[in-house]
């Protein structure tokens, strides 16, 4: 099967909420120098219980300061730093027309939703008199689409509004049902990324887990892209780039090794009619867990040679965001661009390798006004 | 919107439900209206208000899975991993020879939620600290899909999606266009969900969950029984599936996709009613075209009202008989609209209604002349029939599914 170069998707803006910076202008630079893990710290709430010994970057959030006090008091933190990223995300846009809302949607990568939730509820039920006396405000919490169904609910987004789980390709795979779901007609325009908080419970699962890098930070946060249909964008629309192939491996649990990533890579290159020498930035995920951040970097060089492309990671920047990781990675991938300009020809490429077993990578052009011109 | 370039068909079904092991099995108890409803025994309902639900009992995971150490997988993830095993042995093909490229799509509402309830029951008696990492891995739902493709040997993608009680149909619908826009020769589509201890409690606290009996569409209707299981479709293209002469139980016309935007657990009429319109557009057919819908219909007093609501304003005088196998079986959650296209597809090759096994009266409320076929499947030649799925979070998906021509 020869498969077609796919048309590139345009990236009309990007909204995040993280440790780093909380727009594209903040996070642009960090790359260029990884600081030293910060010491360890309290929770994301000033709460200094029950932490396992990791260092973590948390996201400063202050949610009635940034949606209000409306409807917020019982919002879980993966729902309100996904409310936030939207927010962020569609405001360059402008205001949509409720049609315009009808035939916009949300896809989200988040791998558990907000564990911290499901968890506390599961622990009401052993701790409370009786079982069944959970507080049936907070059931909704409990289920892995409430923030990417709550997204909705604020700016009545009405097209497909789908959840997404998995684990570090869970952004990733964000994309890619996009991708479908534009060209299908199932929606005209969504809000794409991930969401990861920062909660004992994942803390813990890493802690026990064994595989951080001795120096890795655990972060949290959101970045959400406003995607279009390809044809749908006026032509002189500012744009941040647009993104083109991606292909991922997936073979369960079973042993792989670097060359799945490379395969995936020129598959994806291929399909977006790039050669690899055009490809002079990528973004890995690979640092806080030494074990695939080998494999990811041999599988770069299986599939670029000796290329001399800018190399960024965005885990060293934003903490491991498991599920969130690839949006930060797109955003970290426009942030350099923004700041340096992309080179005449330039194309960029994100990879992700998840502690399951599984690769992916994602292929990135620059904006369209930019590729003209060469 | 582009139109796929390739038909795809279903040529193959696995089940792990209440009524045992397989598609055959499962579909047998649904004609025949059995109850798949009985105590729980998967953890310790004594303290509960209801403890009645639709468990899978007795399942061996080594007499159904060849290749995954069952040890390392959670109960939902074994379900789907044997259900996806049961559909292509159905299909009549070895897993050796599955085309390459093919991938799983798994959906899910709680993921490994029985394995998280044995986590928090650590949790309380030791804290975070002594959490079993064997069992702190099984917990990311993309292990839901990962456990199939290694259980099979397939490398595509494997993707868990996690829109609640909707989500088979989501992760049937994406494997339609993955297949139909030939980015896959076939796809693996399913869905699966465990019994749990935080869905019995918190759905009884919105006051949704049935005491005994889960009675959809009926006057003295009380609410879900909460249920679990696995169930897997193949998914090809008709081309591949008819050079290689397989069965074909029918085939897969279209689907749409909408959000009510409201809220986060009252279904909205209005909105589900415009998901069925698009469902219909997205499959070429016109109301009139559709033999039987197989509604979501959990038996609450607000989910089948407004699904009636819906199903009224989209057809008019001419409803389609309308029934609920959640009298059977009760809510599988993120597996339910994955039982209910298996059934539609069964409906379909070999010619019957599914029955609303435990009506009694139609509520009047819902208007005059409903037919939710009460009792026992009847005879029928369906060729086109509609499969609902709603969530909480207004995730609405409707698939479409039609007699191979």
């Amino acid at each position: 099967m020869i498969a077609e170069v796919v048309e590139p998707l345009p990236v009309i803006s990007c909204g995040l909420i993280s440790s780093a910076g909380h727009n594209l202008d903040e996070i642009a630079g960090t790359g260029s120098s990884v600081s030293p893990a910060p010491p360890a710290e309290p929770g994301p709430d000033g709460d200094e219980g029950d932490w396992p010994p990791i260092s973590f970057h948390h996201a400063r959030l202050d949610i009635t300061g940034e949606l209000g006090t409306k409807g917020t008091r019982t919002l879980d933190r993966v729902t309100a730093l996904g409310l936030v990223a939207c927010k962020r995300a569609l405001a360059p846009i402008g205001d949509l027309e409720d049609e315009q809302r009808r035939v916009t949607g949300v896809v989200l990568g988040t791998s558990t939703g907000s564990i911290r939730s499901s968890s506390e509820y599961s622990r009401q039920t052993y701790v409370q008199a009786k079982p069944y006396l959970v507080n049936p405000s907070l059931f909704p919490n409990s289920v892995m689409n409430c923030c990417a169904g709550q997204i909705a609910i604020w700016h009545r987004l009405r097209a497909v509004n789908a959840t997404l789980a998995a684990g570090r390709l869970s952004s990733l795979q964000a994309f890619r049902y996009a991708r479908n779901a534009l060209a299908r007609g199932h929606a005209r325009r969504l809000l794409v990324g991930g969401v990861e908080e920062l909660c004992p419970q994942s803390a813990w699962a890493w802690h026990h887990g064994g595989c951080l890098a001795v120096d890795a930070c655990l972060g949290e946060g959101s970045a959400l892209f406003v995607l279009e249909a390809p044809g749908r964008s006026r032509p002189d629309r500012a744009t941040l780039g647009a993104i083109a192939a991606s292909e991922v491996r997936c073979p369960g649990g079973r042993a792989r090794t670097s060359e799945e990533l490379a395969g995936c890579i020129r598959r994806a290159l291929a399909r977006s009619g790039v050669r690899p020498d055009q490809v002079r930035i990528v973004v890995t995920d690979g640092h806080s867990l030494p074990a695939l951040d080998r494999l990811e970097r041999q599988g770069i060089r299986g599939a670029l040679a000796a290329s001399s492309a800018q190399v960024i990671d965005a885990t060293a920047i934003f903490g491991e965001c498991y599920s969130a990781n690839a949006a930060f990675q797109l955003a970290t991938l426009f942030a350099e661009w923004a700041r340096r300009g992309p080179a005449a020809d330039e194309a960029g490429l994100i990879t992700t390798v998840g502690d399951d077993g599984s690769s992916g990578c994602l292929v990135v052009l620059p904006p369209l006004a930019l590729r003209e011109q060469r | 919107m582009s139109r796929p370039c390739h038909r795809v068909v279903i040529t193959g079904l696995g089940a792990v439900s209440s009524f045992g092991v397989g598609a055959d099995v499962f579909t047998s108890a649904i004609r025949a209206g059995r109850s798949g409803i009985a105590p729980i025994t998967s953890f310790d309902s004594s303290n509960f208000a209801h403890r009645m639900a639709g468990e899978v009992r007795g399942f061996d995971p080594r007499s159904w899975l060849h290749n995954i150490e069952p040890d390392d997988w959670g109960r939902s993830a074994q379900f789907a991993a044997a259900a996806a095993r049961l559909a292509v042995s159905d299909a009549g093909l070895e897993t050796e020879r599955l085309p390459t490229g093919t991938g799983t799509i798994i959906g899910t509402t709680s993921g490994e939620s029985a394995v998280i309830d044995s986590l928090v029951a650590t949790w309380v008696d030791e804290g975070l600290k002594s959490l079993d990492p064997r069992l702190v891995r099984q917990v990311p739902a993309n292990q839901l899909a990962n456990a199939v493709n290694e259980e099979l040997g397939l490398n595509g993608d494997a993707l868990t999606i996690s829109t609640a009680c909707s989500a088979s149909n989501y992760a049937l619908g994406y494997g339609f266009d993955l297949v139909g826009a030939g980015d896959a020769e076939m796809m693996l589509c399913g869905g699966a969900d465990s019994v749990n201890r935080w869905g019995n409690a918190g759905f009884y606290r919105l006051g949704a969950l049935a005491a005994e009996v889960c009675r959809p569409f009926d006057l003295n209707r009380s609410g879900i029984l909460t249920a679990e299981g696995g169930v897997f479709l193949v998914l090809e293209s008709m081309e591949r599936a008819e050079a290689r002469g397989a069965r074909l139980y029918a085939e897969v016309l279209g689907y749409g996709l909408n959000c009510d935007a409201s809220h986060m657990v009252h279904p909205d009429p209005t909105s589900i009613a415009e998901c069925i319109r698009t469902a219909q557009y997205n499959a070429g057919v016109r109301p009139d075209q559709i033999d039987y819908v197989c509604a979501h219909g959990t038996g609450t007093p607000t989910n089948d009202a407004t699904e009636v609501a819906a199903i009224r304003e989209v057809f008019g005088e001419r409803v389609p008989p309308v029934s609920s196998i959640k009298s059977m079986i009760g809510h599988t959650m993120g597996a339910a609209s994955g039982f209910g296209a298996l059934i539609c597809a069964k409906a379909i090759h070999e010619g019957f209604l599914p029955p609303t096994a435990t009506l009694e009266s139609v509520d009047p409320a819902l208007g005059p002349g409903l037919d939710c076929v009460p009792g026992r499947a009847r005879a029928a030649q369906p060729r086109i029939v509609e499969n609902h799925g709603f969530a909480f979070g207004g995730n609405n998906a409707i698939t479409i599914l039609g007699r191979p021509s």
